[in-house]
């Protein structure tokens, strides 16, 4: 794991040099290379959803708690990820647009993306009994994964404020040198993510030795 | 076929159980007049606007009375264990669901049909022109509600603040439904039908039944074994 | 991109009139849009990685607590 954080803290060094390092700026002028977070963010925090609902998935059919705490460690650190997405693109949107927030297909789905997790996390609060929590938990993931297409899919679909896709798309304009850069930096935000889901594992394996002490120490 | 009778005496357990109290289905529809009074307060009763947000307006109204009747609909089996009771009848989970769901659909379909006319009437809206569309679009959201509100009902019924957690569970979940709803009623009740651009919109009502339907289907025995 | 060079070209449009005054606000507030932007991200993130240390320091005394509890209750 240690390996992951060294190479994560010197793909993060990289990427703060690259971003100033950049010959062009396109016509939004400087704020365009905050794409640089707020893409990976997006794509990282999608990534997250999807190994959520696979870790549900496998819970509800394998009963064993590991997958479920997988789910809650990449759900919360896809919380942080979603709302660095938001909040970037809600200062792009003040720069460019003039507001700080649109009800458009994109923005919608993506703030109902983090206010679903936000509501995993707060029905696992209101669960106490481990089984049950998990098994619900698991369930509310996987509903809560029906959006997660919707934001995904959303400029296709409808017409929106929200520019139109650049990078997976054959007709992509994007400039060679940015997408190297932009790649790197996806790079550095996924091992940044999967560090900090680490970290949020063993917490949970931890807090679950806490409980099983716990019921031990007061037997005793 | 056994399915169909088995979902069929669900069906008719839980109206006739409602029936006999009402208690629902007479606070649903109460909450849902109360709403739809205290909203014509807070608008301007000029036709533009009121046409513009008829769709928003009515399936709020539809969306909080509808929680009240889901609520009701597993809340209803917790006093002398009747909910161990179903679980261990010899009634497949999916039976049950189906029973339940197409109760609480009723239930909630009346409280709709009665405050359409209210509807009418207080924010002076001719709201029938597009009537079969809108009855389509009527169907289609409350099934999304109501498939999705039957399961969380069973999954909420044993937690704390069960009346909380089913609303902020569900309301989320359904936005995209919702919107879909809202979108085509505010459409069909300014009397344009349903085409080009906007029947994506009922694509996505009909893409989300589907999904929340089967999703429901498959975790229901997931959700009431705990 | 060489932001030192971009300083006496302000400097010397900064005697020039009003839509090259407009265009110099453009680009500052587009500039910090972007500073504020960068300092969004990182603090998020950051303030995050914090609640994690927090939660970390909190479970280990917890943890501390519970064991020699235990090793009370052992001895006893």
């Amino acid at each position: 794991m240690f390996v992951m954080l060294a190479l994560a803290a010197i793909l993060l060094v990289r990427h703060l040099y690259m971003i100033s390092v950049l010959p062009d700026e396109l016509q939004q002028g400087q704020i365009f290379r905050i794409i640089f977070f707020h893409v990976p963010a997006a794509i990282a925090a999608m990534c997250g959803s999807a190994v959520a609902l696979v870790a549900s998935v496998l819970f509800l059919i394998t009963r064993k708690f590991k997958y479920d705490a997988l789910a809650v460690a990449v759900t919360e650190v896809g919380l942080a990820f979603l709302a660095v997405n938001l909040v970037t693109g809600s200062i792009w949107a003040r720069v460019i647009w003039g507001v700080w927030w649109a009800w458009d297909a994109r923005l919608t789905s993506a703030l109902v993306c983090w206010i679903l997790y936000a509501g995993y996390l707060i029905l696992r609060q209101a669960l106490e009994e481990p089984t049950q929590r998990a098994t619900f938990a698991a369930v509310y993931s996987i509903f809560a994964f029906t959006d997660v297409p919707i934001v995904i899919f959303s400029i296709r679909w409808w017409r929106t404020l929200h520019p139109q896709p650049v990078f997976f798309t054959k007709s992509g304009s994007f400039p060679a040198d940015w997408t190297f850069t932009l790649v790197l930096n996806l790079l550095a935000m996924s091992l940044l993510y999967a560090v900090l889901t680490m970290i949020r594992l063993r917490q949970e394996h931890t807090m679950r030795e806490i409980d099983f002490l716990r019921r031990e120490a007061h037997a005793v | 076929m056994r399915f169909a009778r088995q979902v069929l005496v669900i069906l008719a357990k839980d109206l006739r159980a409602e029936m006999r109290t009402k208690e629902a289905i007479n606070a649903s529809l109460a909450f849902a007049l109360v709403i739809l009074l205290i909203l014509s307060f807070a608008f301007d009763p000029s036709e533009e606007t009121t046409r513009e947000i008829s769709g928003g307006l009515l399936w709020i109204v539809f969306t909080f009375a509808g929680t009240l009747v889901l609520n009701r609909s597993f809340a209803r089996e917790l006093p002398n264990d009747c909910l161990d009771a179903l679980i261990a009848a010899p009634v497949p989970r999916a039976a049950l669901f189906v029973g339940k769901a197409l109760a609480s659909f009723v239930l909630i379909l009346a409280v709709e049909i009665v405050a359409l006319p209210v509807f009418g009437i207080f924010y002076n809206v001719r709201w029938a022109r597009q009537f079969w569309p809108l009855i389509l679009v009527l169907l289609l959201g409350t099934w999304g509600l109501t498939a999705i509100g039957t399961l969380f009902s069973a999954l909420t019924v044993n937690i704390r603040l069960r009346e909380v957690m089913l609303p902020l569970l569900v309301y989320p979940l359904m936005i995209p439904l919702l919107l879909g709803a809202m979108q085509l009623s505010a459409l069909l009740v300014s009397g344009q039908p349903i085409t080009g651009d906007m029947t994506v919109w009922l694509r996505l009502l009909v893409g989300f039944d589907i999904i929340f339907t089967a999703l429901s289907l498959a975790l229901m025995d997931t959700v009431l074994m705990g | 991109m060489h932001l030192h060079a971009l300083v006496p070209v302000l400097a010397f449009l900064q005697a020039e009139s009003d839509p090259i005054r407009a265009e110099i606000g453009r680009l500052q507030r587009n500039f910090q849009g972007l500073i504020w932007g960068f300092v969004a991200a990182w603090v998020i993130l950051l303030l995050y990685t914090l609640m994690l240390m927090l939660r970390e320091r909190k479970i280990r005394r917890e943890m501390e607590r519970l064991k020699s509890m235990l090793q009370e209750g052992g001895k006893q």
